[in-house]
């Protein structure tokens, strides 16, 4: 049997990186419903300039401020990257605009390299839920705020093969913040495309 | 006085242009037939390029010079001759066939090696992984590769030229070479052997069968970073599985080998199948406590050994991963170890033959930490270990094609072993004569004029040159 998985939220001093507090917790639900992966029931918050991060190979990073990186959380989430981890970035404030898209951008940039979109038939769209169109829209997207746009894909850094930055703008961090109890009123679970990022990280 | 000088001095060159004239043809006849008491020697010298059919028409004149011999001798009541072959380099592909049909037909025939050449041998290995080394190993039929004076360098060569000279070579010549066209050749004065080069692309793949997890994850990252291609299916749900690669039925016509890395249910009977003919398995960390194969396992696993904190980041990484203790069997042998807290060291890869194939145990838990959370060497060491130990797995090298595939003629990769193979080993005691001693065969490169057209020309310009002095005699009135 396999270590159980971590759900692990990257904090970075920059901003406000606890902005979404419920998307752990619903994230590690769905994957014990709809999976049979080994999941501890509470993730973990890991500093970004620790290197208790290279124990967590998938991070959850988002925000609705600017993002700078200090030159530690840059040594560390390089060697990160470089030797296999995967960071998964939100916008919280879906903005194509706002001040987090751009800076987070910059800091991927400056880290790894640029991002570039991300196919909407890549593997991470049908490894475990089958998502034809791509990333799934949330019901934020189009909420009056932010940029009002419908993202269609998401953007990505991939070394060898394999995603190292998944980059969104669709706002899961809004989508996916409520209470795992609360599922029972959806009519389709709208955390189903965590559950892919899981098993993508956990797989490939 | 001047008209004096010229006719001297072409009297003086037609002269000495006669004189080598004479020589030359003297040196041609060589090439021919004599004969001793009782043996007839065919002198085959170094007037013949390498893969031409000059030396057929002595050879065809010599035997049948030996047959009419023969019967002289037979109503005479006499012996036979011996025919003595007396060669100056190592005959071409057709000439070495003729010798070998000469000797088949019944007609003593001995040779005197004045080839200056050696018998070489070269062999090429390459083991089954992807990028993996030539190595070149060359030794002489009379064994030793000595720096001697005028003794001719071995040069190695592929199709794009040479690649490499030795002039002190030892007692057997190695290379290691990172790449090489499809085949070799190695040259020592006049002796050539070329050998194929097996193609370390052509490997089969490797079967992952592991939980989804961070260490099947970075195990098959690893294996795919070192060039392998991988298969594998892993469950995630009762109803779904995510495939990496794109795997089928267990083969070892596919696969290479297995890594098998959890505890989990595995058809134990396909996998001894798999071992038993051939493929390779390696059983890493829960995978060693699997019961249905506890017949394919190298000893007996005891107990979880913890990690030690902080040796991640040592130049001992892999004490700071858990591992289980393993106590090999008799016939399995340990590979690699690792210091152990106790007196003895810890086996860290065991080996064991099962069938015709190899079954590598490897005792850690969670190696994917000595990847991400080890130093900045820890990701390369983690590839160079799951990649060591497939290879070890998988244990043979692809087999080695010696002489060359793609020649006309079979034999013609190694000329000098062909000829020793059709007429045998030459006479002693020219061996003793030429001491070793290897000459440099201008003729061998093919870019020069048979001797005997020297001798026409020089002829011709004597011709002319005493033409000319006779035409300026008698412009002047003389005589």
């Amino acid at each position: 049997m396999s270590a159980p998985f971590v759900f692990a939220t990257a904090q970075y001093e920059s901003g406000d990186w606890d902005s979404a507090p419920m998307v752990p917790a619903n994230i590690i639900d769905s994957v014990a419903r709809y999976t049979q992966l080994p999941v501890r029931p509470q993730g973990v918050i890991v500093p970004l300039s620790s290197d208790a991060t290279w124990q967590y190979p998938l991070l959850y990073l988002t925000g609705h401020l600017p993002v700078r990186f200090t030159a530690r959380e840059t040594e560390v989430l390089r060697k990160y990257l470089d030797r296999g981890g995967l960071l998964f970035i939100d916008d919280h404030n879906h903005d194509v605009d706002g001040a987090f898209n751009k800076t987070a951008r910059e800091e991927i940039r400056r880290v790894i390299g640029p991002l570039v979109p991300l196919p909407n038939t890549h593997e991470l769209y049908r490894c475990f839920f089958v998502f034809d169109n791509g990333p799934p829209t949330t019901s934020h997207e189009m909420n009056g705020w932010g940029d009002n746009l419908v993202h269609e894909q998401l953007d990505a850094v991939v070394k060898d093969g394999r995603i190292r930055v998944l980059f969104s703008n669709k706002d899961y961090s809004s989508e996916w913040s409520f209470h795992p109890d609360n599922k029972r009123f959806l009519s389709v679970d709208n955390t189903r495309f965590g559950v892919n990022l899981v098993v993508y990280a956990l797989t490939r | 006085m001047s008209r004096h000088f010229f006719e001297r001095f072409c009297r003086a060159v037609a002269f000495i242009a006669m004189l080598t004239a004479l020589i030359i043809s003297w040196r041609a006849s060589a090439n021919g037939v004599t004969n001793d008491a009782g043996r007839l020697v065919v002198a085959i010298a170094d007037s013949l390029a390498v893969d031409s059919l000059e030396g057929m028409p002595v050879l065809r004149s010599a035997v049948v010079k030996y047959a009419s011999g023969r019967a002289e001798a037979a109503r005479a009541g006499q012996g036979g001759d011996t025919l003595v072959l007396s060669l100056g380099m190592v005959p071409s592909t057709p000439l070495r066939a003729a010798l070998g049909s000469v000797r088949a037909s019944g007609i003593p025939l001995v040779w005197r090696d004045e080839t200056g050449a050696r018998g070489l041998a070269a062999t090429v290995s390459r083991a089954a992984a992807p990028g993996a080394p030539i190595d070149l190993r060359v030794a002489t039929a009379r064994g030793v590769l000595r720096d001697a004076p005028g003794e001719a360098p071995l040069v190695l060569r592929d199709a794009g030229g040479v690649l490499d000279s030795l002039t002190n070579a030892g007692d057997v010549a190695a290379w290691r070479l990172g790449s090489a066209t499809e085949q070799l050749e190695v040259q020592h004065g006049r002796a050539r052997v070329r050998v194929a080069v097996p193609d370390s692309t052509r490997v089969r793949r490797l079967l992952v069968l592991a939980q989804p997890g961070w260490e099947g994850k970075f195990v098959v990252a690893a294996l795919e970073e070192a060039g392998w291609l991988v298969d594998g299916t892993m469950r995630v749900s009762p109803t779904g599985a995510v495939t990496i690669g794109s795997p089928q039925a267990l083969d070892t016509a596919r696969y290479s080998a297995v890594i098998v890395l959890d505890s989990m249910a595995v058809d134990a009977a396909l996998l001894t199948r798999f071992v038993n003919r051939g493929g390779g398995v390696v059983l890493g960390g829960d995978a060693l406590r699997i019961a249905s194969l506890a017949a394919l396992r190298q000893g007996r696993v005891s107990v979880l050994r913890g990690a030690i904190a902080g040796a991640l980041l040592t130049d001992a990484p892999r004490r700071g991963l858990e591992a289980w203790e393993l106590e090999p069997t008799p016939d399995a042998v340990v590979l690699e170890t690792d210091r152990g807290d106790h007196a003895h060291a810890e086996p860290a890869l065991v080996a064991r033959r099962v069938g015709a194939g190899r079954v590598i145990a490897m005792p850690y838990h969670e190696t994917w930490r000595w990847r991400l959370q080890g130093t900045d060497e820890g990701m390369a060491s983690h590839r160079a270990w799951w990649h060591g130990a497939v290879v070890a797995a998988i244990g043979a090298t692809v087999p080695v094609r010696v002489a060359g595939v793609s020649e006309s003629h079979p034999g013609s990769g190694a000329p000098y072993a062909d000829l020793v193979a059709r007429v045998g080993a030459p006479a002693a005691d020219s061996v003793a004569e030429q001491g070793g001693s290897t000459r440099v065969d201008e003729r061998a490169r093919g870019n020069d004029i048979p001797l005997p057209l020297y001798g026409w020309v020089l002829l011709g310009t004597a011709l002319l040159l005493l033409v000319a002095e006779w035409t300026s005699r008698r412009l002047r009135g003389a005589r």
